[in-house]
């Protein structure tokens, strides 16, 4: 699953990421602590379009666009 | 003299430290070669000459995503000029964050000084530190400070004028495989594991969980609740920007005709009295009297950035922009620009993505700023007798009000196709830390305010009394062979006014109006004037505007007047603006494109009304 499927308040481990690794978008995710094993938290999700996402990593709030959580694979933590 | 450079990831307090740090006289140029700010200050030391303090653009790893954080990685590589000591700032309220970028600096040979800062937030919140582990462990000295209430600043003065003393420039050499190595995610876990092991031994205490942050932001993004605290913000905003800065101006516009009597008694000669009195007392008000506004958009929009709001803001209309081809945040440059369309191209800055900026400037010109109101007004009422009523409304309000309609939706529409013609650089991102919220410092305030003021001022000011000189001077020359000033109707604004007949006939202007487009160049409003001399039309503001409407109504078929009011929406006024757009975007590109779709979409817009109306 992919991190906008994420219920909220519910941990998550990060598996993989989808992104072309020279991009300033991959080096963004990189810069706030998107790397696979961290955990994540979603926290909010903006109301009526469900676009944007809040989550937690590694003690931060990260707003990312849907498009971007789509590029996040993600698995429950039991 | 020498330089030292600050250092350190957004959102830790790096800027607020650098106030703290200088005295209140701050420069602002580029980087050499690149539109990014480099911001510097004198900072005094205890040990005589003191220093020159450069903010480098905040980065959070060598691994960097925008130009900014290129720039600042330039300089801590060594790439430009490096010819002095760093200061590290660390948040001592986000450690686990905020130490990736220290690993990365020691690991290119630095031994910056590290400003421990937010400690009255640490220490509020239980927080206890070991200084010394975090020295011993980076091999640096660590100065607890806040900039808030002062302390540790006289030590990190101290202790930055000891390492300037001993400071000696070294080449920083990056293995060739450096830039790769660092994009590993396997490169970044290990030093999230780094982290993790020094904040073990580092915190001995850890802090209790920022409470407020997480009570505002169950209100601020709250489903129903945010967008009402958001619409009120913008409600307060806009408010602001129509009626309170109003009394500034008019006392501005007060000041400076008393002015203009006073110098014009002592000056006999009519062109020297023209060109002092309407020429250069009246160009300086022409860029002064946008002071309140700008300044009042600016203490908004820092304000709410200071407190951390302005990320919110983002988050919960970036769904909704983002189909409009923006970014959420350009929610308040396109908002602001109602007022005033140069506070809303100043308020672009807030764009980080140089494309996504552009598309902001360009299609501000097309929202129907405070200016334009005296000119619909007076058009309006020339062609909607006031009783006439759709029900409870008049017609003359839903005409005034689909004028603000009207150019919102154009502007959706121009921002969709320039979102597809502009050269397409990477794909601009969301992705973005929300900080906690904090209380902004009214000194910090008042320092940001000063230096946009100064920025407006000196920069776009330039050009705005420049270009209203030349619309003075084709106003007023030729002169009569008396000596005394010529009238507009005789000026060279005349002669180019009947020059632009076989263009603007199609759309039913006659030489009269196009002569009184002229010095709307300047300034919308002034049309009203204008056409008042042109027409001969005498008499104090408010018995002018009904006289004028009555000429108006007699002089001109109901397609013509519809047809100014259509040029009115959408043609490249005024010139402040395209002055701003220069300033701001760094090239006659942008202005001149802006003009040439403009004047395009006026004119066929014009044309269309003129002939379903005829």
């Amino acid at each position: 699953m992919t991190l906008n499927e994420a219920t909220l308040q519910q941990n998550y481990r990060i598996l993989s990421l989808t992104v072309d690794e020279d991009s300033p978008v991959a080096s963004r995710f990189r810069q706030l602590g998107f790397v696979p094993g961290m955990e994540v938290k979603c926290e909010a999700v903006a109301p009526i379009l469900k676009n944007p996402f809040l989550v937690r990593i590694r003690g931060i709030n990260v707003a990312l666009a849907k498009s971007e959580a789509l590029m996040i694979g993600i698995e429950e933590i039991k | 003299m020498n330089s030292v450079a600050l250092v350190g990831m957004p959102n830790v307090g790096k800027t607020a430290l650098f106030n703290a740090l200088t005295g209140s006289f701050q420069k602002v140029a580029n980087f050499p070669g690149v539109t990014v700010e480099k911001k510097m200050a004198h900072m005094s030391l205890p040990q005589g000459e003191g220093c020159e303090l450069v903010d480098l653009p905040g980065l959070y790893s060598l691994d960097v995503a925008t130009l900014d954080e290129k720039v600042a990685r330039d300089w801590l590589t060594g790439k430009i000029q490096n010819s002095g000591p760093l200061i590290l700032v660390l948040d001592s309220t986000h450690l686990q964050k905020s130490i990736y970028l220290l690993l990365q600096i020691l690991e290119l040979g630095h031994r910056p000084v590290i400003a421990l800062t937010q400690m009255d937030q640490s220490q509020k919140r239980g927080q206890i530190l070991n200084f010394e582990k975090l020295s011993q462990l980076s091999g640096c000295t660590v100065i607890p400070v806040s900039a808030i209430t002062g302390e540790g600043l006289p030590q990190l003065k101290e202790v930055v004028g000891q390492s300037l003393h001993h400071f000696e420039a070294k080449n920083i050499e990056i293995a060739p495989d450096y830039q790769k190595r660092i994009k590993n995610p396997l490169y970044v876990s290990e030093k999230f594991k780094t982290i993790d092991m020094w904040l073990k031994e580092v915190i001995q205490t850890p802090l209790r969980p920022d409470s407020l942050t997480a009570r505002l932001d169950s209100l601020a993004l709250h489903p129903i609740g945010g967008f009402f605290v958001l619409f009120g913000l913008l409600f307060l905003m806009f408010q602001a920007l129509f009626s309170w800065a109003g009394p500034a101006q008019d006392l501005i516009e007060a000041a400076l005709s008393f002015l203009g009597t006073q110098v014009g008694q002592l000056i006999t000669h009519p062109l020297l009295h023209s060109l002092i009195v309407d020429g250069i007392i009246g160009g300086v008000g022409g860029v002064i009297v946008f002071l309140p506004q700008i300044l009042l958009l600016f203490l908004f929009i820092q304000f709410l950035e200071d407190v951390g709001y302005l990320g919110r803001a983002a988050f919960l209309m970036d769904g909704f922009m983002r189909k409009l081809g923006l970014p959420g945040k350009a929610m308040i440059p396109l908002l602001s620009s109602h007022a005033c369309a140069i506070p809303g191209v100043l308020a672009t800055r807030i764009l980080e993505d140089r494309r996504e900026r552009l598309v902001a400037m360009m299609v501000i010109p097309l929202t129907t700023c405070s200016a334009r109101l005296p000119v619909f007004t007076l058009l309006i009422a020339a062609i909607i007798p006031s009783s006439a009523h759709l029900g409870p409304f008049s017609y003359q309000g839903i005409a005034m009000m689909s004028l603000y309609v009207f150019p919102m939706i154009s502007s959706i529409l121009v921002a969709a196709v320039l979102r597809k013609v502009m050269p397409h650089e990477a794909p601009s991102m969301l992705l973005m830390e929300l900080p906690p919220y904090r209380l902004p410092k009214l000194r910090h305030l008042a320092r940001t305010l000063m230096n946009k003021a100064q920025i407006f001022v000196s920069k776009a000011g330039k050009v705005i009394l420049l270009l209203s000189l030349v619309i003075w001077a084709l106003v007023s020359f030729p002169r009569h062979e008396n000596g005394s000033m010529g009238d507009i109707e005789h000026s060279y604004a005349a002669v180019i006014g009947k020059a632009f007949t076989p263009i603007f006939a199609p759309l039913g202007f006659d030489w009269k109006i196009n002569t009184a487009l002229v010095p709307a160049m300047g300034a919308r409003e002034v049309l009203v004037a204008a056409l008042s001399t042109v027409y001969a039309v005498e008499g104090d503001e408010e018995s002018q505007a009904s006289q004028l409407t009555s000429v108006l109504g007699t002089q001109y078929s109901l397609a013509t007047l519809a047809s100014l009011i259509v040029w009115f929406v959408f043609a490249p006024q005024c010139i402040s603006t395209i002055a701003v757009i220069k300033r701001e975007s760094g090239s006659w590109a942008a202005p001149l494109g802006m003009v040439a779709y403009t004047l395009v979409l006026a004119w066929v817009m014009a044309f269309l009304t003129y002939r379903i109306l005829l």
